[in-house]
């Protein structure tokens, strides 16, 4: 117990140390940019959490990313590089939508058929990646990215044909979805909605998943084919599993933008989340109460670097600095080891007896 | 021609008309013996684990196991000589299911058992100790307790509604490290800060503490130092005397010679032939050179 | 509106369109094929082109010489690229995540130095970019001459390193150690190739021709510099690698199907054709899954793909 305590401990130590490097690093490019990097991070922190309003949408920021990050996080554990988020999302979008708007019903059944209908059809998405590598040996990685693409034009497609809005004077879009089956607001005054809520349950439900057999097993397939197969873990059928679940989460986020915030579809709306969702898993370490709070993180980072943009002469991509920076130093970090240093300094010919 | 045997150099001769294999044998194999070693009289019974005719690919998919049969009865050990590469590791793999074979059968105490997937041995009782356990036989990143449990997590006491039950597997966990002499802080380690013989007797504990019907042991004290490789063997005679039938397949022929009950020897996928304990050690070590046993009892 | 789609000068520009379209994926892919076969998958080609268009801007609206903006564009690309050199070789972590990294930070860096270069105007800064060459008596001939011999310098430049990569690549020691590396780096360790300098130096020759197709996109197709002016097209130079089996030929053959798929694309809003044109571009993004369920059964991948080595593991 203790010993998981203090490996916990040093895991947000270590994410801590990643972050203050990268915005440190972040300071210095916005010095060499003439401007004040306190002012700069004090309008950050103002932007994202200065007023009821602008904490608000920092939470409307965090919500989709915790979800995909977590679903991300699953296919991670698996050892599948699963980077296709961005085309999970959109096609949990697109089946949310369709049911919403195309079935006739109570919204009793709508709603929970459109949560249903996203998990399909971000999981489809996925799945086709997971039955490529298992049946074909087919790279996840590419096909993933691949499907992106298709996702993005398929969804093109859509808002341009069969599903544009014939109101919408022509713009790309879908129509609204009624105002019965959207996620309701918490006061009129924010844009924040009811949506949290399922990013609470779906926390919840991933402590419990790494903690079932199944979540296990995905674990253990992780360790190393070998390992699995040795321990009787039919590697096909959990790879095909991992990939579904990661994409059906990635689907849920795009049905939570949809009936919490847009209510429609439009060209690229899932605008990046996916490799957003990759980081915020890593820097998570894979854990969900890490994803929640790195989520949360990146979250402040986008909504504040809005402000600190319309602010300051500090342009917007300083953010995207920070967010690789802090993604090259989680991966590195497990290297970045005392000893390794120490070698690297003896090499030189410098230390090595001493301290590094 | 020099030999070499576990990285020291055993000697040099040179290569003449007069040099005999038998010279040669002996030069690689040795003879001298670790350490005392108790090998009480085998108590057998059926036949438990039956292979006929066995066939089976390498990793290239060529041919390499060619009609391997063999019988274990329970309580015995089959000790499996030979050269490394001659389809040791592609039969160990056939008999747990990780490879299918091309060809023949398998039997588990009277039951067909050919080609089934990898669960249904383990849950026939069939462990196995494999002879890569940095890839197969562990999950470096997880932890002894989890490491106890990776053929077994699915199933009570160690689940319960397709949760773990982490206490059940804490408690699991630190009676194996006690009953095992697992070196440790705590069954939370995780398996790659080990050394390299608790690692295996990690392996050991998971495989021999359930009492298997088969033990499929494949180089079982690799890389090990002399004191694991002491405990290892006492342990897989142990196992062998609670009556489970045990292959024992080796590279390392005083191993073989030690521990086992018959001789069985390998070469190039085949099956040489099948000697009584304390057989003529020439004799072995010809037969893993390629010589068939009818071949060198003619010859006598 | 077909009569128009389908009559010769139509057809003419749809088909130079394609040639110029195809040019800074076929760079950029020409040097994924050098990586990729040393074993690096690098998904942060979008990163080190992104950098290499802003900085060639940058260095030609500066210093008046284009030829000094593609010079930038080189530089800038090997060194960009020995970040991601020393993640995946050195560091030894995974190169998906670290690709995903590059791209994000190549973008928001170049987009960074740009601002800091010019500010906030309210018109972009504009060079003027790579004039055409009408290459003499070839680029007469009845229509391959203006499809094939009316482009700038870097689309000569681009499909002439087709056949120099091919040599680089089958008829040099240089390739054959870049193969070895790839397929198996134990080996070529063991006959003393140096795994490490040869996947640095791979990584290098990647970065010099993604910087070239950066530069193609500011001064060759563009005469600005843009946030995003590479349009993902670092991401379909790998998916131009894969297709391509690892072979600059093929490769070229690859960018040409993007870039027609494209340039049809293009000329169907032109001319506002209504036709779902999303089929058709999802159609090279599709073919290459299909390539790759082709390639991936016959094991055609370098063994070590996308795996970092390492001596002590075995």
């Amino acid at each position: 117990m203790r010993n998981k305590l203090t490996s916990g401990l040093k895991a947000v130590g270590s994410a801590a140390l990643t972050i203050f490097i990268a915005l440190a690093i972040g300071a210095v490019l916005i010095s060499i940019s003439g401007e004040n990097p306190v002012t700069a991070y004090r309008l950050m922190i103002n932007g994202a959490f200065g007023s009821a309003h602008k904490i608000s949408e920092t939470l409307v920021k965090a919500v989709p990313l915790m979800i995909m990050a977590l679903g991300t996080s699953i296919a991670l554990k698996n050892q599948l590089w699963n980077i296709g988020g961005d085309g999970q999302f959109t096609l949990g979008a697109i089946f949310a939508l369709a049911v919403g708007i195309y079935v006739p019903l109570p919204a009793v059944i709508v709603f929970p058929l459109s949560i249903v209908a996203a998990f399909i059809g971000g999981g489809l998405w996925a799945g086709i990646a997971g039955w490529l590598k298992t049946r074909f040996n087919a790279n996840e990685v590419i096909t993933t990215l691949m499907l992106n693409y298709v996702a993005t034009y398929l969804l093109a497609y859509l808002v341009y044909g069969p599903m544009m809005d014939p109101k919408g004077f022509g713009f790309p879009q879908t129509p609204l979805l009624p105002e019965s089956v959207r996620l309701p607001l918490f006061s009129a005054a924010t844009r924040i909605h009811m949506g949290i809520f399922m990013a609470l349950i779906l926390l919840v439900l991933m402590m419990f998943f790494w903690r079932s057999t199944l979540g296990y097993k995905i674990e253990l397939m992780g360790q190393g084919q070998q390992v699995a197969r040795y321990a009787g873990v039919n590697a096909k059928s959990t790879m095909i599993i991992a990939m579904v679940l990661s994409g059906g989460l990635a689907g849920i986020a795009g049905w939570n933008e949809v009936y919490g915030l847009h209510h429609r579809l439009m060209t690229d709306i899932a605008s990046g989340y996916g490799s957003l969702a990759i980081v915020i898993a890593l820097l998570g370490n894979l854990n969900p109460i890490g994803i929640a709070v790195s989520s949360f993180f990146f979250s402040v980072l986008l909504v504040g670097g809005n402000t600190m943009q319309r602010m300051t002469e500090i342009p917007y991509s300083i953010v995207d600095v920070i967010e690789a920076l802090v993604i090259i130093f989680v991966i590195t970090r497990s290297m970045m080891k005392l000893d390794v240093m120490k070698n690297f300094f003896t090499r030189l010919g410098i230390g090595g007896k001493k301290h590094v | 021609m020099t030999v070499l045997r576990d990285g020291k150099l055993i000697g040099s001769m040179p290569v003449t008309e007069k040099t005999t294999k038998e010279e040669l044998t002996c030069m690689m194999v040795g003879r001298e013996v670790l350490f005392e070693f108790v090998h009480t009289d085998a108590v057998t019974g059926q036949a438990c684990l039956e292979m006929v005719n066995i066939c089976a690919n390498n990793d290239k998919g060529i041919p390499i196991l060619q009609n391997f049969s063999l019988s274990i009865k329970t309580g015995e050990i089959l000790g499996l000589a030979g050269v490394d590469g001659n389809g040791q590791k592609e039969l160990a793999e056939v008999l747990t299911g990780l490879r299918l074979s091309t060809g023949g059968e398998i039997s588990l105490c009277g039951k067909a058992a050919t080609c089934r997937p990898p669960l249904y041995y383990i849950r026939e009782g069939v462990a196995h100790i494999p002879e890569d356990r940095h890839h197969t036989g562990l999950a470096m990143g997880f932890s002894i307790a989890k490491n106890l449990i990776i053929k077994n997590y699915s199933q009570p006491p160690y689940a319960k509604h397709k949760l773990l039950e982490y206490k059940r597997i804490e408690s699991h966990a630190k009676d194996m490290v006690d009953k095992y002499a697992i070196k440790s802080n705590s069954v939370e380690d995780f398996i790659k800060d080990l050394s390299g013989g608790n690692q295996q007797k990690v392996i050991l504990a998971r495989e021999i503490s359930g009492n298997p019907r088969v033990l499929i042991a494949s180089q079982p004290t690799r890389g090990l130092d002399i004191g694991a490789t002491e405990y290892v063997r006492e342990r897989i005679m142990d196992t062998r005397n609670k009556g489970t039938a045990v292959l024992l397949i080796s590279a390392d022929l005083e191993e073989i010679l030690q521990l086992s009950d018959r001789i069985a020897v390998i070469y190039s996928g085949k099956l040489m032939g099948i000697l009584p304990r304390g057989a003529d050690v020439q004799e072995i070590g010809m037969m893993m050179m390629g010589k068939c046993q009818e071949v060198l009892e003619y010859a006598q | 509106m077909f009569n128009s789609l389908l009559s010769a000068d139509s057809i003419i520009s749809v088909l130079a369109a394609t040639i110029r379209l195809a040019t800074p994926i076929l760079l950029a892919a020409l040097g994924g094929v050098y990586a990729q076969r040393a074993g690096i998958l690098n998904l942060g080609m979008e990163g080190t082109m992104t950098m290499g268009a802003a900085l060639a801007f940058i260095t030609a609206y500066h210093s008046g010489s284009l030829l000094l903006g593609v010079l930038a564009a080189i530089v800038t690309g090997v060194v960009y690229n020995l970040i991601m050199a020393w993640i995946s070789v050195t560091m030894k972590a995974n190169q998906v995540i670290a690709g995903t990294a590059l791209t994000i930070l190549g973008v928001g860096l170049a987009a960074f130095i740009y601002r800091n270069v010019f500010g906030i105007q309210s018109l972009p800064p504009q060079v003027e970019a790579f004039s055409v060459i009408n290459i003499p008596a070839l680029s007469k001939i009845p229509v391959i001459g203006p499809i094939l011999f009316k482009h700038n310098i870097l689309i000569y430049i681009a499909y002439l390193l087709v056949p120099f990569t091919w040599v680089v690549l089958e008829k040099t020691v240089f390739g054959l150690n870049i193969k070895t590396v790839g397929e198996h780096p134990r080996a070529a360790d063991s006959k003393g190739i140096g795994v490490a300098k040869t996947r640095y130096a791979a990584m290098m020759i990647e970065g010099a021709y993604a910087g070239m197709a950066g530069a193609f996109m500011s001064l060759g197709y563009m005469n600005i510099f843009l946030d995003g002016i590479v349009g993902g097209r670092g991401f379909i130079a790998v998916a131009v690698v894969v297709f391509s089996r690892w072979h600059p030929v093929r490769a070229m053959w690859g960018a040409l199907i993007f870039g027609f798929a494209s340039a049809l694309q293009l000329r169907l809003q032109a001319v506002g054709a209504n036709i779902p044109n999303q089929f058709l571009l999802m159609l090279p993004y599709l073919l290459t899954i299909l390539v790759l369920i082709s390639v991936s059964k016959k094991a055609e991948f370098p063994s070590a793909y996308a795996k970092p080595y390492s001596r002590m593991e075995r």
